[in-house]
């Protein structure tokens, strides 16, 4: 049995790192913005319930130390919403889906739509104030990934949902 | 044995063995329980305290019903359930109050584990274990089946549906055996340290249900005559050898339960495994939803020419070892031979190796391990200064593994196929065909930005392979290769 084992060069194959990526909404700040605004009230709330109603807990430098801390996530948030939402892109192509995320960490995913088991489209209440929407992907190793573009349009998330659907099917009957 | 005598379009039942398995789950949960109770009324009788039931045992009596309550639900299923084959699906229905039926295309079965334990082997059953692809846990089990019924239901599985005469029935030739000696050879070749430290863990849990049986910690015994004892060189030597004795027992008995009388037959469709301890387990590997492969030696078994072989099937739990197909392998042609049908050409045997860049050596002892380790430092020399020397054992180990999981760490590939070989202590070998990938990601930090270069990681339905610190040049086309391979094949 002959064996071949021939070189493949990279210009010949197609290059994920060569697309262009389309940032995603600008509105989907605002809706980050705002989960984070809920998330640190809720958490202020707690603190300041939890000093007020727990004599112990009264001591001036704990107290500065807290505020200190929670001052400190507060700009780590706003950075990492400015920062990060630059990165945030996709790009469709014709056998695959990839997109971009992360502020110091920066992740790319690529699916290709050959192992999608299945594409669902999520909404939150302050997403569909802003008309906006995710792509939520599953594949067979997805259990503990999530696998979601956000902050797209709706009528795009719908449009990418049906086109991912319509390239599962096509693959399923092949 | 004819398998083609059973009707599978007419639903089965479970055989009435099945009662007895559901009998004795119930005791199995239960007893802790009721032992506690009995023993905490038995203890009060005896201090002649006053004879009212705590409210504690009340308690426990409440979820001890509870627990019987749950399980008649097992009961009245036991009546219910039916399995059938249906065109090309497998239907499994059960159930009174809450109905459940369960629908798997045939041809999504990934594995047929058949068990018996002494009670099968008593009443001619088996428990059958159907795993499918894209689930965590087993996706069927049926407790007990008459075993004539089992194996004609493994064959049509594996043979993917339709009706077989005996013409079709795959030729199966046995390729692999343990024997005794073998077991002696992988019983000394086993991770002592990590048996004895499992030893550990156990007699330390067991401490504890001792201290909620009978009401005092029977840790603070051991203490005090560990106070009491003088200790000598001879002492400590003893105390060491019964300890390496004990470790060895143990390590030999987990091999033995593993690996005693394991055969392996081929077919045209896969592999069969079966071995013998106290219950005989059959499992069913298809070649073609092997997801990768990895096999791995230590140093011992190295000399010994044994490698620990793991096919990664498509749905399996990471953390339920018990579904996992793993093998010893006793000699390297042997290795080859199960591995050629997954891939027959190893990377390494002709392709370039390449390595990690040399920052992944060094960076996660600097930047993880060595603040933690101050930050413990600090407070334990308050506690007691010399203690910090376990500390800074300790940061040298953990230094010299990462180091030498870098020099380890190398990875070929060719055009369809990666392995990678990584370890510390030990060698393992992955093997992965790129069109068994799922996914890719592709992780930068500031610092790999920095060096260019980045970290790749391929999920597949088995695993995730992990290449750690490569060029940036290398990640893409690593990535662009494996998505050729997956869109294009």
């Amino acid at each position: 049995m002959k064996y071949e084992n021939s070189f493949i060069p990279h210009s010949e194959i197609p290059q994920y790192a060569k697309v262009n990526l389309e940032p995603i909404e600008a509105a989907y700040k605002k809706v980050v913005y705002i989960n984070w605004a809920i998330v640190y009230t809720v958490l202020f709330t707690v603190l300041l319930a939890l000093f007020i109603l727990i004599k112990p807990l009264q001591m001036s430098w704990l107290i500065t130390i807290v505020a200190i801390v929670f001052l400190l996530l507060i700009s780590i948030s706003i950075a990492s919403v400015e920062i990060g939402f630059k990165n945030k892109a996709w790009a469709l192509r014709d056998k695959d889906i990839q997109f971009k995320k992360g502020w110091l960490f920066q992740t790319t995913h690529i699916i290709p739509f050959v192992k999608v088991q299945h594409c669902e489209l999520v909404s939150s209440p302050i997403g569909r104030k802003y008309g906006l929407a995710s792509i939520r992907i599953n594949t067979a190793a997805s259990n503990d990934i999530d696998i979601s573009i956000k902050g797209l349009k709706q009528e795009t998330a719908e449009q990418l949902k049906a086109f991912i659907m319509e390239k599962i099917e096509t693959y399923e009957h092949q | 044995m004819s398998t083609n005598k059973i009707d599978w379009s007419v639903p089965q039942r479970l055989s009435p063995v099945a009662l007895i398995f559901i009998l004795g789950k119930i005791i199995k949960d239960s007893w802790p329980l009721v032992l506690i109770v009995v023993g905490r009324i038995i203890i009060n009788e005896q201090n002649d305290e006053k004879r009212n039931t705590s409210i504690g045992i009340y308690f426990i009596l409440g979820i001890t019903l509870l627990i019987l309550f749950i399980h008649l639900n097992q009961l009245i299923n036991f009546f219910l359930f039916r399995i059938q084959i249906k065109g090309t699906e497998l239907v499994v229905t059960g159930g009174l109050l809450s109905k459940s039926k369960t629908i798997v295309p045939l041809n999504r079965v990934q594995s047929v584990h058949l068990i018996e334990n002494y009670l099968h082997k008593l009443t001619n059953t088996c428990t059958i274990k159907i795993e499918t692809a894209g689930s965590d846990a087993t996706e069927i089990e049926v407790k007990a089946i008459n075993k004539e019924k089992a194996l004609s239901l493994q064959s049509l599985l594996q043979n993917s549906v339709t009706e077989i005469s005996q013409k079709n029935i795959p030729e199966q030739v046995q390729i692999m055996g343990i024997q005794f000696a073998d077991v002696i050879k992988l019983a000394i070749s086993e991770n002592h340290v990590r048996t004895f430290l499992i030893i550990i863990a156990f007699a330390y849990s067991r401490l504890e249900d001792i201290k909620q049986l009978i009401g005092f910690d029977a840790s603070d015994i051991i203490d005090q005559q560990v106070d009491n004892a003088s200790f000598s060189l001879s002492g400590l030597l003893t105390l060491l050898l019964i300890g390496l004795i004990i470790t060895l027992w143990v390590s030999f008995i987990r091999v033995m339960l593993r690996y005693h009388e394991m055969k392996i037959t081929a077919n045209n469709k896969g592999f069969q495994m079966e071995w013998v301890f106290l219950q005989t387990q059959q499992k069913m590997l298809i070649q073609n939803k092997v997801q990768l492969i990895s096999w791995n030696f230590n140093f011992v078994r190295k000399v010994l020419g044994i490698s620990i072989l793991r096919f990664f099937m498509m749905g399996e739990n990471l953390t339920q070892t018990k579904q996992h197909i793993q093998l010893p392998v006793m000699d390297q042609h042997l290795l080859y031979q199960l591995i050629s049908p997954y891939q027959a050409v190893l990377p390494s045997s002709n392709t370039q190796s390449y390595s990690t860049h040399i920052s992944y050596g060094w960076r996660n002892t600097l930047l993880f391990v060595l603040p933690i380790i101050l930050v413990i430092s600090t407070a334990i020399y308050f506690w007691n200064p010399w203690y910090i020397l376990f500390l800074l054992l300790l940061l040298i180990y953990l230094a010299i593994s990462n180091w030498v999981k870098y020099q380890k760490f190398k990875y070929w590939f060719n055009e369809t196929t990666i392995q990678i070989q990584k370890g510390v202590w030990g060698v393992e070998n992955i093997l992965l065909n790129f069109n068994k990938i799922q996914h890719v990601m592709v992780k930068t930090s500031p610092f790999l930005r920095r060096k260019k270069l980045a970290t790749v990681e391929l999920h597949t339905a088995g695993e995730t392979i992990v290449i750690p610190y490569i060029s940036i040049e290398q990640a893409q086309y690593l990535v662009d290769l494996s998505l050729v391979n997956v869109e294009f094949h």
